[in-house]
């Protein structure tokens, strides 16, 4: 890598609780521009006088006139502004493929940066100041990416899997190479229940509850079925083929969702504090509703996610399939976008992230943390089919789950947060935005 | 009157006091439904009008109306109209 000039743009970070006055200070100086409204405005950001705004994320990319840097510099230095902060924009260069992409990276001598209240952007505190600069890099990336500079890193990412024995999701999580099988760990999993006769559960030793008034725990959806197998299927499947991550984890199925695929709080909170109760390490839920941009996660979860993680127990959860990619991304789903509850995104088979994937469009709570495989995924079905092959950040989740098991009998030291950095820290970076994929995919031990 | 379903989170330092805290929502009109007393949640319903008083009871920390959740799967024909 190497350190490029400064490109004469710079990244204005506006109050996300004023954004509409931030605009107009900014617009006091350079004409303001609106990522996605029109095409027109993609190309303003490179001309001098032009600001480009991401609303998004709350930033804009501004190419400021010579004359102007110190005009630019004082709406930051403003007492109680609009504006947080203004940063010259620096640019790396990384070599991807046959093809240069720009990524900038924090200044080392930033303009002035006035220290707001703690309230509303806590400069100072290292995790929200690193997810602030992540969504910086994602956000100019981005904005080079659709000003056609770059290449799609993603679609050239092809990556072949042979399914004859094992499946493309267990291949890419690297289970199939692992051997850790999840003995000793136990995981729940909170859906629509499970074909309790399905032949490659038989003589597993289980334990079921169901939480849906007038429903047993058997499944009669699917889903539940769908996301035990991945997380917890048998290695011989009498299919021949291997879907399941910790084959000899201690399955634990919740019913909290109706054979209809729908569940109230009430009863996937339940759910939870029974899973806790019965000492699951690993709590897996492919379920969620989706959340407006900018809504505040719930408190409620947030809290249970901080005392399940007390008593050793985490929480995976999918981060939605709202999205409508590349135009439209939502933001992560209830309860996924609470900070404490691992948040998973979906990735297709040639690693890149799903069209329908939510994204971590919003910082503070609502990342994405981490994905796994969630495009065209073979599990077990209730009878007849036995098997059937679905996509989701629902089917993602499990994978994360099973993972999570394998860590956690590798090392018994792994539970609760430890476990969730752990799942984190060994991820393998993917080429595309943390806003996608988190950390990258997650990987076995 | 609408009932509307709701979720209470008890402060960590009311949780040794749990039973008081949902006596004092039920008589504040709430029909306890459901008591999860490790993790500190009561879950229930009440009148509409009536839901306010609860954020007042000592010992709520928070009070949220239900979510509908959904399983987060697509069949194949979501997922093709979504690529």
């Amino acid at each position: 890598m190497q350190i490029a000039p400064a490109t004469g743009r710079y990244l204005v970070l506006l109050c996300q609780d004023r954004p509409q006055e931030g605009l107009d200070r900014l617009a006091s100086i350079v004409q303001v521009e609106t990522a996605g409204r029109k095409r027109s405005a993609r190309r303003a950001a490179l001309r001098p006088g032009c600001a480009l705004v991401f609303e998004r994320i709350g930033a804009a990319v501004v190419h400021c006139p010579p004359d102007k840097p110190g005009l630019l510099a004082g709406l930051a230095a403003e007492r109680d502004g609009a504006v947080l902060a203004v940063e010259p924009e620096r640019l790396v260069y990384a070599t991807v493929g046959r093809q240069r992409v720009s990524i900038p990276t924090p200044v080392d001598a930033p303009l002035p940066l006035r220290t707001p209240a703690p309230a509303r952007f806590p400069a100072h505190d290292p995790v929200l100041l690193a997810a602030y600069l992540q969504g910086y890099r994602d956000g100019v990336q981005d904005l080079a990416h659709r000003l056609g500079e770059t290449p799609d890193t993603q679609g050239d990412a092809t990556v072949a899997f042979d399914e004859s024995k094992v499946t493309w999701g267990i291949q890419a999580v690297g289970a199939d190479k692992s051997r850790y099988t999840g003995k000793g760990i136990r995981v729940a999993i909170l859906d629509t229940g499970l074909d309790l006769a399905h032949p490659d559960f038989a003589g597993r030793r289980l334990i079921s509850r169901s939480f849906i008034e007038g429903q047993t725990a058997q499944d009669g959806n699917g889903h539940g079925t769908h996301c035990a197998g991945i997380a917890a299927g048998s290695a011989a499947s009498e299919s021949g083929i291997r879907y399941g991550v910790a084959g000899e984890a201690g399955l634990h199925i919740g019913k909290v969702l109706s054979d209809e695929g729908s569940g109230g709080d009430g009863a996937v909170l339940e759910g939870i504090d029974w899973a806790i109760s019965k000492g699951c390490q690993i709590i897996s839920m492919s379920l969620g509703s989706p959340v407006q941009p900018g809504q505040a996660y719930s408190r409620v979860f947030e809290e249970v996610a901080r005392r399940a993680l007390a008593a050793g127990s985490v929480i995976i959860a999918a981060a939605g399939n709202d999205s409508h990619r590349p135009d439209d991304i939502a933001p992560v789903s209830h309860p996924a976008n609470c900070p404490s509850i691992m948040a998973v995104a979906a990735l297709d088979n040639g690693l890149a992230v799903a069209p329908f994937s939510s994204g971590g469009i919003v910082t503070g709570g609502g990342e994405v943390d981490i994905a796994a495989p969630g495009v065209d995924i073979l599990s077990s079905w209730p009878a007849p089919e036995h098997y059937n092959r679905i996509s989701g950040t629902s089917m993602a989740t499990p994978f994360v789950a099973g993972v999570a098991a394998l860590r956690a009998q590798s090392d018994k030291s792994l539970r609760g947060q430890a476990l969730l950095a752990s799942l984190t820290q060994t991820a393998k970076p993917l080429d595309a935005p943390a806003r996608d994929v988190g950390a990258g995919i997650v990987q076995a031990p | 009157m609408a009932r509307i379903r709701l979720t209470i989170l008890v402060h960590d330092s009311w949780r040794d006091r749990f039973p008081e805290v949902v006596g004092n929502c039920e008589r504040a009109g709430m029909l306890v439904e459901r008591q999860l007393v490790s993790v500190g949640i009561i879950i229930g319903s009440i009148d509409q009008n009536q839901a306010a008083t609860l954020e007042h009871i000592e010992g709520v920390c928070a009070v949220e109306p239900e979510h509908l959740n959904r399983a987060s799967g697509l069949d194949e024909s979501e997922t093709r109209h979504s690529g």
